[in-house]
C-alpha cells in the first residue's frame, strides 16, 4: 500500500516562490517585449513599473485582504510605481500646481498610449503594464485561474507583436514571457487543484506535485517548440488591401524615380517612398544606343539620406555650386587612381531622338546610359569636384542643359559602362577614397529605426566576406518575390515609422523606391558607400530600319520611371545593383557583370515588346553565392515540412473522426446501415427476404470466418429484430447490447470489408 | 466560462492578424497557443482512455460499529503521463473518504487501502467512483465515473437488552404457565443432527437422510418463554433528531435489539412496523426470523401515514392472548397509550419504550407518564445519550 500524504508535499512556501517568479518573468519581458518594440525611447523605467505591479499582487495576493480592500489599494500601489519612475522626465510646460500635474497624469495613463509625445506615451505605457502585471499576479495566486490571469499579458503581446515599430528584438523578450505564462498556466493549475484537494479534505498521494511538474514542463516545451518551429503560413501583409489609409509620417504621393506628384508614376530626382500610386504612361522619349539591348537611363543621384527618404544634393562633402560647361567631355577626374572613376569600364553612347515630354519635369537634366562622360549640350553640373575647380569632378550627381525642356529636341550622350567581373569586384576591397566618406552617411537613428535596419542587414549579410557579396545578398534577399512584392500600393505604414522599416520588417511590399531605398540604406549601414540614381528604365523596344541597316529603337514612357541603386567599388567605380524585383509593372532582371554587361549575346525582340532589363546575368544568381537567408521567410523545405505536416495532422484528424462516426452510431439503424455498408464493400448483399439475422450469419461467415464477430452481428441483428417486430421498446439493456456488440465487431468489420474489398478490385484487374 | 474561451479567442484574434499581417512572431504565439489546446486535448483524452481503476469492496452484511477495508488500484496504461487524478468516492458512508490524489507516470500504478465503520444502518453501496483527471494545464478536465458495486447491508446496532427484558418475558411466561393455559405452538425445526439410537422414528428427518446417505434427527426448537410482538413506530412525523442522532435510529436499534434479544432466548418475536407499507412480520424463532426482521429493520424508515395508535387497536386484537407486545415510539400524543391499554387483557403486561423526541430536539412538552399508565403498563424510557445496553437498567423506568 502506497503510503498516504496527509499533507502537502512540499512546502506551500515553495509553490508561492515559484508563482511569484513566474509573475515577476512574465511582467519583466512582457515589458520588456514593448520597451524592445521600439514605441518610444527612454521607456525602460516601465520594466521596472510592470515588475514591482506584479510584486505587489503577489504579496496582495497571499495576504488575508480581501478583493474589495485590494481594488481600493490599487489606484495608490498604481500611483506609487509609475510617479517615481516618470516624474523627473515630465515635460515642463510651463504651468505649476499640484493640480495640474495631477491632471496630466491622469490624462497621460488614459490617453497616452495615441499620444505623439514621449512622456504621456511613456505614463501610459506604464499604466497598462502595471494593470496588466498587477491582474495578472493577483488572479494567478489569489483566484488560481492561470488563463485568465495571463489573458491581458498575452493581448500586450499579440499589440506588440502585430504593431511594433521594430520587432528586431522583440522575439526573445515576447518568447520568455510566453514560456513563463504556459508555466504558471501549469503552476496555477496545480494550486487549483491541491485548493480543493484540502477544501475536499482528498489525501495526496507521494510524488504527486513532482511529477505534476514535470508534466508541465515537458508539456510546454513540447508547445513552445512546436509553436517556434512551425514557419508562417505566409508572410505576406495584406494589411493594405484591408485597411486604408495614409502613412503615418504624412508623405502622401510618390517622389523619387518612379514617382510623381499626385500619386502618378512620373520621374522625380528625390526618392521618398510614399503612398500608393497610380500608372499613367504617356511617351516620353525615344532612343537608341550602340549596343543591341536598352539600358537604363540614369538622370540624378541621390545621395542625401534623410529620415529614410533620399535626396539629390550638390552639398556632399566639397561639393560646389553647379559648375557650368560646354557641349563636349565632363570636365571629370578621370585618373583611375584618384577613383573618380573606375578601371574596367566600356563606353556606350545614347541617342535619343525624339522628345515627346519633358523627360525630367521642370529642369532639363542630362540623360545617360551609364556613368556620365561626355554630352552635346552646354550646361552645369553638380557633384564632388576634387579640388573646388569645376574642372575635376570625382563624381557627377547630375548635369543640367542649358535648354527648356520643352526646347530639346534630341540628344547625344556619351558615358561608360562598368564590366568588371564578379571576381574583381568580390576581390575589390574596402579601401574607400576619402571623399566617399559622406556616401555613408545615414544621419542621426530615430528612434532605432536605423538600427533595425542595420541588424536586418547584418542578418542578411551574414557569412558573407566581401562588400560585393554583401550587397548581393541584400539585393538577393529584396528579389526574393516569396517574401517581398512589387506594388504600387504599398500598405499604410504605422505612425512614426520609416516606409522603408516598415517595408523591410512588415510590409514586404512596395514599388521600386522602396526596394532601392531599402538596399542604398543598408549598405551604408554596412559602410559600403552607396546612392541611389533616378532615371528610367529600358522602356520598350521596336525595330528601326534605317539606310543600310536594322537598328532596335526603345520608347521611354512616363510609366519607366525608376530607381536603382549604385555601390562604390574601390578600383573598379560605382557599380550598379537591381534590387526591384519583376512584376507585371516591369521586368527588372539582375544587372550582369563582366563583358556581357555592355554586349549580351540575346538579341532583342523586335516589335513593340517590354524591353527586358539591360542584359541578362551571366553571372551566378546572387542567392546562390550570398549567405543563408535567416528572416526572409521559410525555406522550400521548412514549408515542405509544415505542409507534409499539416496533411498528416489533416488526414489523422479525418481518419480518426471517420472512425468514431464508424465506431459510434447514433441509433441502431444507423449500425445496421453501417453493417450494410460493410457489406457491400465486401460483396455480400441482403438477399430479398432474407432474414437480418440471417444476413448477419452470413455476413460474419464471408468476412469472418473464424466466428469471433458472428455473435456481435447476431447481437446487433436480434435488437434489430426486436425493435422492428416486437411490441415492447428496446430497453436500456438491449440497448446497452447492442452498442457494446457494434463497438467490439465495428472496427474489425471495416478492416476485413476493406480487405476483402480490395482482393475484390485486385481479382478484377 | 472555462479557460479555454479565452485562450479560443485569443487565439482566433491573433491568428486573424497574423494571417493579415504576415508577422511571423504573431504567428509563433498564435502557433504557442493552438499547440496548447492542442496538446492538452490530446493529453487528456489519451490519458482517460488507458486510466483503469480497480477496487476491491467488502460485501455481505454488517451491522452499525462494525470496520471494513477496501482496496484501490489505479493504473496509468498511457504512454503519457498522468499529472493527476482524484479518485473522489459517492458512496454514503458517513466520515469515509477513500479518494486519494495521485499523479502516474506512463505505465506506473498505485494501490492503497481505505479504512472504514459503518456508522449508518441500511443498504449501502461501495461507490459510484469518478475519477477526475486531465491535462497539466487545467483546459480539458475529465471525469469518469465507475459503477457501484453490490450493495451490503448494513443492520442496524445490536444491543444487549436482555436482562431489561427478562423481568417481562419471565413475568409473562410465568402467568401462562401457573394458569395451566395450553400452548397453541407448534414445535419449530430449528437443525438436524446426527440421528440418535434413542431417537423416535418420527423425529428422523428424511430429506436430509436421504441427501446425506446417513440418518439424521430434528433438533426441535424448546419454548422458554411466551411470544413477543414488537411494534415499532414508523410513522411520518412522529420522531425527531437527524442522523444517527435521531430517535428514529434509537427506535430502529431498540427494535432490533429486543427482536434479536427475544430470538436468543428461543421466543417466537414478530415486527409490526407503521411504514407506509405497513410491513408485518410475523412471529417466528430462529436465525432466518431474525435475519428477516434485521433485513427490514435495515431499511425501515419513518414514512408512514397511519398512527401508532391505530396500529396497536388493528395488531393488538389478534395478538392477545398470545403473548406481550413491545410498543417502541415517540408519539406524544396518549391516545397510543390508552390504546395499549385497551389492547391488554388480564395478566397480560405490555412494555412502553418511549424514545423521548424532547431529547433530540423535539420542541413541544415532553410526554407525561400519568399513575395509571405506569400501574398499567411497563415502560422504558430512553433519551439522547442513554446507553442502550444492560448498563442502561436504572433508566428503566417502570421495571
Amino acid at each position: 500500500m502506497a503510503a498516504v500524504a496527509q499533507r502537502r508535499l512540499l512546502p506551500a512556501a515553495v509553490a508561492t516562490a515559484t508563482q511569484a517568479v513566474l509573475v515577476v518573468a512574465i511582467a519583466v519581458a512582457t515589458a520588456g517585449a514593448a520597451v524592445a518594440g521600439g514605441w518610444v525611447d527612454g521607456a525602460g523605467g516601465v520594466i521596472l513599473v510592470a515588475a514591482v505591479g506584479a510584486v505587489e499582487a503577489a504579496i496582495l495576493a497571499r495576504s488575508p485582504l480581501s478583493r474589495g480592500v485590494t481594488a481600493l489599494l490599487t489606484v495608490p500601489l498604481a500611483v506609487s510605481a509609475i510617479v517615481p519612475l516618470t516624474a523627473a522626465a515630465m515635460p515642463d510646460d510651463g504651468i505649476a500646481g499640484a493640480g495640474h500635474v495631477v491632471v496630466r497624469y491622469v490624462d497621460a495613463a488614459f490617453t497616452g498610449l495615441m499620444s505623439p509625445d514621449d512622456w504621456p506615451f511613456i505614463v501610459g505605457l506604464a499604466t497598462v503594464m502595471w494593470l496588466c502585471s498587477f491582474w495578472s499576479g493577483w488572479v494567478l495566486m489569489r483566484e488560481r485561474r492561470g488563463v485568465v490571469a495571463v489573458a491581458p499579458m498575452l493581448v500586450v503581446l499579440g499589440v506588440n507583436a502585430l504593431n511594433a515599430p521594430t520587432l528586431q528584438h522583440v522575439a526573445p523578450y515576447e518568447m520568455t514571457s510566453l514560456t513563463a505564462m504556459v508555466l504558471a498556466v501549469g503552476a496555477a493549475e496545480l494550486s487549483h487543484l491541491d485548493d480543493g484537494w484540502r477544501w475536499r479534505a482528498v489525501p495526496t498521494l507521494p510524488r504527486l506535485r513532482r511529477r505534476f511538474a514535470v508534466a508541465v514542463v515537458g508539456g510546454s516545451m513540447v508547445v513552445l517548440v512546436a509553436g517556434l518551429l512551425l514557419p508562417p503560413l505566409s508572410t505576406t501583409d495584406l494589411t493594405g488591401r484591408i485597411f486604408s489609409g495614409p502613412r503615418g509620417n504624412g508623405s502622401g504621393g510618390g517622389g523619387g524615380g518612379s514617382g510623381g506628384a499626385g500619386g502618378t508614376v512620373s520621374f522625380s530626382p528625390s526618392t521618398q517612398p510614399g503612398g500608393p500610386l497610380h500608372v499613367d504612361p504617356h511617351p516620353v522619349l525615344r532612343y537608341t544606343t550602340d549596343r543591341p539591348v536598352g539600358v537604363y537611363l540614369r538622370a540624378v543621384n541621390d545621395t542625401v539620406f534623410d529620415r529614410g527618404d533620399w535626396f539629390p544634393d550638390g552639398a556632399n562633402g566639397a561639393a560646389a555650386d553647379p559648375a557650368p560647361f560646354h557641349s563636349g567631355p565632363l570636365p571629370r577626374d578621370r585618373d583611375p587612381s584618384h577613383g573618380g572613376v573606375g578601371t574596367a569600364t566600356a563606353p556606350i553612347h545614347l541617342h535619343i531622338s525624339d522628345f515627346f515630354t519633358a523627360p525630367t519635369g521642370g529642369t532639363t537634366y542630362g540623360l545617360f546610359a551609364g556613368e556620365p562622360d561626355a554630352i552635346a549640350h552646354d550646361g552645369t553640373i553638380v557633384g564632388l569636384d576634387a579640388d573646388g575647380s569645376g574642372t575635376r569632378f570625382l563624381v557627377v550627381d547630375e548635369v543640367g542643359l542649358n535648354v527648356a525642356p520643352d526646347r530639346l529636341g534630341s540628344l547625344d550622350s556619351t558615358a561608360t559602362l562598368p564590366v568588371a567581373t564578379v571576381g574583381q569586384l568580390r576581390s575589390a576591397g574596402r579601401d574607400y577614397p576619402d571623399f566617399l566618406d559622406s556616401f555613408t552617411d545615414l544621419g542621426d537613428d530615430e528612434r532605432g529605426q536605423l538600427s533595425v535596419i542595420h541588424s536586418l542587414a547584418v542578418q542578411w549579410t551574414a557569412g558573407t566576406t566581401n562588400p560585393y557579396d554583401a550587397a548581393s545578398a541584400i539585393e538577393s534577399h529584396l528579389r526574393d518575390t516569396n517574401v517581398f512584392h512589387y506594388t504600387l500600393t504599398p500598405p499604410a505604414v504605422p505612425k512614426d515609422r520609416w516606409p522603408i522599416v516598415y517595408f523591410l520588417t512588415s510590409g514586404h511590399r512596395g514599388y521600386c523606391q522602396y526596394f532601392a531605398s531599402s538596399m542604398g540604406t543598408m549598405l551604408r549601414s554596412l559602410g559600403i558607400p552607396a546612392r541611389l540614381v533616378n532615371g528610367y528604365g529600358p522602356g520598350s523596344s521596336e525595330e528601326q530600319s534605317g539606310p543600310g541597316r536594322t537598328n532596335i529603337g526603345h520608347q521611354v514612357s512616363t510609366s519607366d520611371a525608376h530607381t536603382w541603386v549604385e555601390a562604390y567599388f574601390p578600383n573598379y567605380g560605382w557599380i550598379p545593383f537591381e534590387p526591384t524585383p519583376p512584376s507585371d509593372e516591369g521586368d527588372y532582371r539582375p544587372l550582369p557583370r563582366g563583358p556581357v554587361a555592355v554586349d549580351p549575346t540575346p538579341g532583342p525582340t523586335p516589335g513593340a515588346t517590354r524591353s527586358p532589363g539591360p542584359v541578362t546575368s551571366p553571372t551566378p544568381a546572387p542567392g546562390s553565392t550570398g549567405p543563408s537567408r535567416p528572416g526572409a521567410g521559410p525555406s522550400v523545405w521548412a514549408r515542405a515540412l509544415a505542409g507534409g505536416g499539416l496533411a498528416l495532422v489533416v488526414a489523422g484528424l479525418v481518419t480518426g473522426l471517420g472512425l468514431r462516426w464508424w465506431r459510434r452510431p447514433g441509433s441502431l439503424a444507423a449500425a445496421w446501415r453501417r453493417l450494410g455498408v460493410a457489406g457491400r464493400l465486401a460483396g455480400v448483399r441482403r438477399g430479398p427476404g432474407e432474414t437480418r439475422a440471417g444476413y448477419a450469419r452470413r455476413l460474419a461467415a464471408t468476412l469472418d470466418p473464424g466466428g469471433g464477430a458472428a455473435p456481435a452481428l447476431a447481437t446487433v441483428a436480434a435488437a434489430c429484430g426486436k425493435a422492428e417486430f416486437s411490441r415492447s421498446a428496446l430497453d436500456d439493456g438491449d440497448t446497452a447490447a447492442w452498442r457494446h456488440a457494434w463497438r467490439s465487431v465495428s472496427t474489425p468489420l471495416l478492416r476485413a470489408a476493406l480487405r476483402r474489398a480490395r482482393s475484390i478490385v485486385r481479382g478484377l484487374r | 466560462v472555462t479557460s479555454r474561451v479565452p485562450l479560443l479567442a485569443l487565439l482566433a484574434v491573433l491568428s486573424v492578424f497574423a494571417g493579415i499581417t504576415g508577422v511571423r512572431l504573431a504567428y509563433s504565439l498564435a502557433y504557442v497557443l493552438l499547440f496548447l489546446l492542442i496538446v492538452a486535448f490530446v493529453w487528456s483524452r489519451l490519458a482517460g482512455r488507458r486510466l483503469e481503476v480497480e477496487r476491491e469492496s467488502p460485501r455481505g452484511h454488517f451491522v452499525v460499529g462494525e470496520g471494513f477495508a477496501e482496496r484501490f488500484t489505479v493504473r496509468n496504461r498511457s504512454l503519457l503521463p498522468l499529472p493527476y487524478c482524484e479518485l473522489h468516492d459517492h458512496s454514503r458512508i458517513e466520515g469515509y473518504r477513500p479518494g486519494r490524489a495521485c499523479a502516474l507516470n506512463p505505465g506506473g500504478s498505485v494501490t492503497w487501502t481505505t479504512r472504514g465503520v459503518f456508522s449508518r444502518r441500511g443498504r449501502v453501496a461501495f461507490g459510484p467512483l469518478e475519477a477526475r483527471f486531465g491535462d497539466p494545464f487545467g483546459l480539458f478536465p475529465r471525469s469518469v465515473t465507475l459503477a457501484a458495486g453490490e450493495p451490503v447491508t448494513v443492520y442496524p446496532a445490536i444491543h444487549a437488552v436482555e436482562d431489561v427484558l427478562s423481568p417481562l418475558w419471565l413475568g409473562s411466561a410465568t402467568l401462562e404457565q401457573s394458569r395451566g393455559r395450553p400452548v397453541d405452538v407448534a414445535p419449530e425445526v430449528s437443525t438436524v443432527r446426527e440421528y440418535d439410537p434413542s431417537d423416535g422414528l418420527s423425529r428422523i428427518h428424511w430429506p436430509s437422510t436421504a441427501r446425506t446417505g446417513r440418518l439424521m434427527s430434528r433438533v426441535y426448537d424448546t419454548r422458554q418463554s411466551a411470544d413477543v410482538l414488537v411494534l415499532l413506530d414508523l410513522a411520518r412525523g412522529t420522531h425527531a433528531g437527524e442522523g444517527s442522532e435521531s430517535s428514529l435510529e434509537y427506535a430502529v436499534s431498540l427494535a432490533a435489539s429486543i427482536c434479536h434479544a427475544g430470538l436468543r432466548r428461543g421466543q417466537a418475536v414478530g415486527l409490526v412496523g407503521n411504514d407506509r407499507d405497513l410491513t408485518a412480520i410475523g412471529a417466528g424463532r430462529g436465525d432466518a426470523q431474525r435475519l428477516r426482521i434485521l433485513e427490514y429493520l435495515a431499511v425501515a424508515t419513518d414514512n408512514g401515514r397511519r398512527s401508532v395508535d391505530q396500529a396497536i387497536a388493528r395488531h393488538g386484537r389478534t395478538w392477545r392472548g398470545r403473548g406481550g407486545l413491545i410498543v417502541i415510539t415517540s408519539d406524544r400524543d396518549p391516545r397510543w397509550v390508552e390504546a395499549l391499554v385497551e389492547a391488554g387483557e388480564r395478566g397480560q403486561r405490555h412494555l412502553c419504550v418511549f424514545v423521548d423526541p424532547t431529547s433530540f430536539g423535539a420542541p413541544g412538552p415532553p410526554l407525561r407518564l400519568l399513575a395509571a399508565w405506569r400501574l398499567a403498563l411497563d415502560w422504558w424510557v430512553v433519551r439522547r445519550g442513554d446507553v442502550l445496553g444492560n448498563s442502561s437498567r436504572g433508566r428503566v423506568a417502570g421495571l
